[in-house]
């Protein structure tokens, strides 16, 4: 399949401001996928994700100490570096996971994102 | 839940999100499909409100119990999940959706036959992944959770007696909570609020344990004639800035000087000093641990006219910045610079040593531009300046966070202006971080609406998503118990497994996610329910 | 149930009508613009990884909340002509502008901005908040011509209009004026150069090009905020602190070194607010992110041949500071809104010597920053505080 990103949102900041992306070149190649809170993002969703040949997992969500239920999204934080330091143990270019913050309203901050992380893809995927 | 009772709607949005040969191709590959669908429905405008009336009959006629949506991801579904929801008496969990964003369908992207194949690959893909989901689910039941009619405040000081006086005008059952002897009159405006008749008032008591949650608490308080037990549907915690308990003690303590005392005595102080010939040098510090506001302000620049005397004593107010973010404290800070006060800007921390009589405050002076030393016969210093002694046992007894500086509730937008991390559970006042006066009042009413909105509905329809604990694969680490925020985790252990209150827990997850063991899941939220959605 | 009248669509309105809409009143919204929401809309967020509380996604949040309750209708473009009051109920002559699009029925289909042969359309796209703006100057019905286009492309029947305006009557028992403030303009202050020189801007337009994305060109490098532009000033007649411009300067600093960490962010204060409950970490931070807190404001700012702009500050001890920014934001101040006056009039309420409401009628409550500058958070507890008044009657 062709190479997507996979884009974890939480419902409450990051997938409203996800919903409100204009623009082909931030939608293609994006797949957004909504969680209650970010603090609920597992390694294995993020294994499976990869498992099925997307190129990367983008996950996004509020800004540290705007978590709706308070310490969800810094536990994705902690949770999200370890992901990166196992994948770079196991050989696997940690680029491909990756952790953003923004409010609802702060849709170009995850457009640039995005577009980074495109960027860093074609990076060290080619 | 069986195929028959499950109903697959897909939303063409007008047709600009879905063109009609895409609907058509998405129908025929369903039909062949093993998904099964008994019920398939296309609609073109479902979040119109005619569209709701005919789905609601079409889904009673048909006995559908759950759906499928596969239509506009855009933001507006979210509010349309709970239209239809409400529309139909459907709990928010039966309705699945399957997004497909305006966006991925880019009219260039689409062939020859005017279907963007992509597009209705994930549509068929949602749909039917979708139907293999809702069929592996047993429906969740609904809890009836009756909510006490009854509101606990604690704290008798400006915040706590605005909300106890409101919720009794609403109506509510009150009991009120104060530690000292008496209430506060400090920032009260009203003189007959004192009163607050009908309010069960325990002064010098304290609450000494809370359990249960949202709708049903269950308080012991300990009052000068033995623990009484209250059952509470709602809480507000007003239990005053955290200020040393004993302020004229704590500041003598510290600086080894009866020379420093709390502000709002200074006036006392000073005219119990001699007379002498000379002037008085009267200093008022703020700002001494950590910035302070607009309260503190007002009350130095208030002492400072009081004190400021031609030909008796000369008042230095020392502070990091006058906070005169309110209408007339301007005025106020005009008029006490006209009447001769010196104030004094300074950076940094302010030093404060004791001489033989009185103190001396050392600070970098910004008017000067150096450090300066300034003697005083008194210094009256803010107690809001001064930190915490130790962390509240309220929050201790209540689960509620405190944050930095041990005020209750996390510095956390989403929380303010009253909420905190326990559902049920309010907060107003200098207990949260506010002690301006005008601003305590607004908070306390606001508090107020907040448990009128949870107390008058006598019963709380909870749908039973909260979060499972697998009793096999838990091994009672209390993990989920200290990372819950909403403290829904409890231990069971006579079974030896963790469990979750429905009425607290907020079906976040994050219990889920860090359970070293995957002991726990989110009904609404599984795995196969995530990964769904690719 | 009452009917509960609103006046005005910001913060503390529509946190007003999502309370009384909660306790199942019938609440209506008139707003005078075209668009619902009020500043709101023109605030950016201002998060680095870690939030800075400024209330802005809270505040959408709210608007979409109060767009999605049964019970709250918003009627924007709407001109109070009068208003009769008799303590128990209140009467309300308005006007709607043309064509209206009532933003509760619309269902985001986008087809009226694509058909709109004028382009007037335009869509407000930002969290939960949807919503379809008319540009009534350049709208044909509007100005008087025949035109129906985007009324027949609207699928869900959410475009009315004949004329170029319909006539409105409303009652209920009370109304809550929740009409807002404006910005003092700072060409008033003509020693900034605000309006002479292209690269002085106010605290607002800082904030909107913010929230649309635009950063400042790549060789700005050196940014600079006046705080208290237009407050406690009692030459100007505003002798008050308008408290949310350290504030949303602070904050804003904050995010412009996080964009750019090699940019030079200076700020020349009088007095730092306590804007946050926990300031003094706030203040630390930016200290050490390198902000510089400069206490003394410019008594001028002057352009240079270079193009750049120079600010001088005279200390109390005789020290000069000389800087030259690329661009000087000024933290301009709330004042009352310019309807104030003619609310007052039309609603019998008080005003204080700066022209800020009150209100001695039983039925007639105001809160927000009509009352007087305050920021997102206390306009919601204060909005709230005035709802619970009324809901206490029943």
């Amino acid at each position: 399949m062709e190479k997507k990103i996979a884009l974890y949102c939480c419902e409450n900041s990051a997938y409203k401001a996800a919903a409100c992306l204009t623009g082909p070149e931030l939608q293609k190649g994006i797949e957004i996928i909504k969680l209650p809170c970010t603090g609920k993002m597992e390694i294995n969703l993020i294994l499976k994700t990869l498992e099925q040949g997307y190129a990367g997992v983008l996950v996004a969500g509020c800004p540290i100490d705007n978590c709706k239920y308070i310490r969800g999204s810094s536990r994705a934080e902690k949770r999200i570096e370890k992901t990166r330091e196992l994948l770079k143990a196991a050989g696997i270019p940690e680029q491909r996971v990756r952790m953003e913050f923004l409010s609802s309203v702060d849709s170009h901050k995850l457009a640039g994102a995005i577009k980074e992380m495109k960027q860093e893809l074609e990076g060290v995927m080619s | 839940m069986n195929r028959e009772s499950i109903g697959v709607i897909i939303c063409s949005c007008s047709g600009r999100n879905l063109g009609k040969q895409e609907i058509d191709s998405i129908t025929q590959r369903l039909s062949f499909a093993e998904s099964g669908i008994r019920n398939m429905i296309i609609e073109t405008a479902l979040c119109g409100e005619d569209t709701l009336k005919s789905l609601r009959n079409e889904v009673e006629k048909k006995g559908i119990s759950s759906l499928i949506i596969a239509g506009c991801g855009a933001a507006r579904i979210s509010g349309v999940t709970e239209k239809i929801a409400d529309a139909l008496s459907f709990a928010p969990s039966s309705i699945l959706g399957v997004p497909l964003f305006y966006s991925e369908g880019a009219e260039s992207e689409k062939n020859k036959l005017g279907i963007n194949e992509a597009r209705v690959d994930k549509a068929v893909r949602g749909i039917s992944r979708g139907m293999n989901v809702l069929t592996s689910q047993e429906p969740l039941e609904i809890e009836e959770i009756p909510v006490v009619q009854r509101a606990l405040v604690i704290g008798g000081g400006a915040a706590g007696i605005y909300t106890a006086d409101a919720l009794n005008r609403f109506g509510h059952e009150t009991v009120l909570v104060e530690k000292k002897d008496s209430l506060s009159d400090y920032g009260i405006d009203e003189k007959k609020l004192k009163d607050l008749e009908g309010v069960i008032i325990h002064t010098g008591s304290s609450l000494v344990s809370l359990e249960g949650s949202k709708g049903n608490f269950s308080a012991c308080v300990k009052t000068p004639g033995g623990l009484e037990e209250y059952q509470a549907g709602a809480v507000v915690i007003a239990s005053g800035a955290p200020v040393p308990a004993d302020p004229k003690k704590y500041l003598q303590n510290r600086f080894g000087s009866s020379s420093a005392v709390p502000l709002f005595s200074l006036a006392t102080a000073y005219s119990g000093l001699p007379r002498i010939p000379s002037l008085r040098r009267i200093g008022i510090l703020l700002d001494l641990d950590r910035d302070e506001g607009r309260a503190s302000t007002q009350m130095a620049l208030h002492a400072a006219q009081e004190i400021q005397k031609p030909n008796a004593a000369e008042v230095f107010l020392f502070l990091r910045d006058a906070r005169v973010g309110s209408l007339h404290l301007e005025e106020l800070y005009d008029a006490v610079r006209d009447m001769g006060v010196t104030i004094v800007k300074y950076s940094g921390e302010a030093k404060i040593s004791s001489l033989e009589t009185g103190l001396q405050v050392t600070v970098q002076d910004d008017g000067l531009g150096v450090l300066t030393d300034y003697t005083c016969d008194l210094l009256g210093i803010s107690p809001f300046g001064c930190a915490a002694e130790e962390d509240d046992p309220l929050s201790e007894i209540t689960g509620v966070h405190l944050d930095d500086y041990g005020q209750f509730q996390d510095n956390n937008i989403q929380l303010m202006p009253v909420e905190t991390n326990i559902p049920g559970i309010f907060t107003a006042g200098g207990g949260r971080g506010e002690v301006y006066s005008p601003k305590v009042k607004q908070e306390a009413l606001a508090a107020a609406g907040e448990v009128h909105f949870l107390l008058k509905n006598k019963t709380l329809h909870l749908e039973r998503s909260e979060a499972q604990v697998d009793p096999d694969k838990c091994i009672l680490c209390l993990t989920c118990i200290r990372c819950c925020p909403h403290g829904a985790m409890h231990v069971n252990r006579e079974d030896g497994v963790a469990e979750c209150s429905t009425a607290a827990c907020q079906r976040c997850g994050i219990c889920a996610g860090e359970c070293p063991a995957k002991a726990i899941s989110l009904p609404v939220w599984t795995d196969e329910i995530v990964l769904n959605q690719l | 149930m009452n009917t509960i009248l609103i006046i005005g669509s910001g913060i503390s309105g529509l946190s007003a009508a999502d309370f009384l809409g909660s306790l199942g009143n019938n609440v209506v919204i008139l707003e005078k613009e075209g668009s619902i929401g009020g500043k709101i809309l023109s605030y950016c967020c201002k998060a680095t990884d870690s939030c800075s509380r400024c209330g802005v996604c809270t505040a959408h949040e709210k608007l979409a909340d109060t767009l999605k309750k049964k019970n709250v209708r918003i009627i924007t473009g709407t001109d109070i002509k009068s208003v009769t009051n008799t303590g128990e109920k209140i009467t309300i002559k308005a006007e709607r502008k043309n064509p209206y699009i009532d933003q509760q029925k619309c269902l985001d289909c986008g087809a009226c901005a694509e058909a709109c042969p004028e382009n007037c359309i335009s869509v407000y796209r930002r969290g939960d908040a949807v919503q379809y703006i008319v540009d009534y100057s350049k709208c044909r019905l509007h100005k008087g011509q025949e035109c129906d286009v985007c009324m027949k492309t609207c699928p869900a029947d959410a475009i009315e209009g004949k004329a170029a305006v319909k006539p409105l009557t409303l009652t209920g028992s009370d109304a809550f004026i929740a009409t807002g403030h404006t910005v003092f303009d700072a060409a008033k202050k003509p020693r900034y150069g605000y309006g002479r020189m292209p690269n002085v801007i106010t605290g607002l337009e800082l904030e909107e090009m913010l929230s649309r994305e635009l950063d400042f060109p790549e060789d700005v490098s050196d940014v600079a905020f006046i705080q208290c532009v237009g407050s406690r000033d009692p030459v100007l007649g505003r002798n008050y602190c308008s408290s949310v411009c350290c504030a949303y300067a602070l904050r804003m600093a904050r995010v412009l070194k996080y964009r750019k960490p090699d940019i030079k962010v200076t700020v020349y204060y009088i007095d730092l607010q306590a804007f946050d409950k926990t300031f003094t970490r706030f203040k630390e931070e930016l200290l050490s992110l390198g902000v510089q807190l400069i206490r003394g404001v410019p008594f001028r700012v002057d352009e240079l041949e270079s193009g750049k702009l120079r600010c001088m500050v005279e200390h109390g001890n005789g020290d000069e500071t000389i800087a030259e920014h690329d661009k000087v934001v000024l933290s301009v101040g709330m004042g009352p809104d310019l309807s104030s006056g003619e609310v007052a009039e039309l609603f019998g309420l008080k005003q204080d010597e700066y022209g800020f409401l009150s209100s001695e009628k039983s039925n007639v409550y105001v809160s927000g920053t009509c009352e007087n500058p305050q920021s997102i958070t206390e306009s919601i507890a204060s909005a709230e505080a005035a709802a619970v008044k009324i809901g206490e009657k029943e």
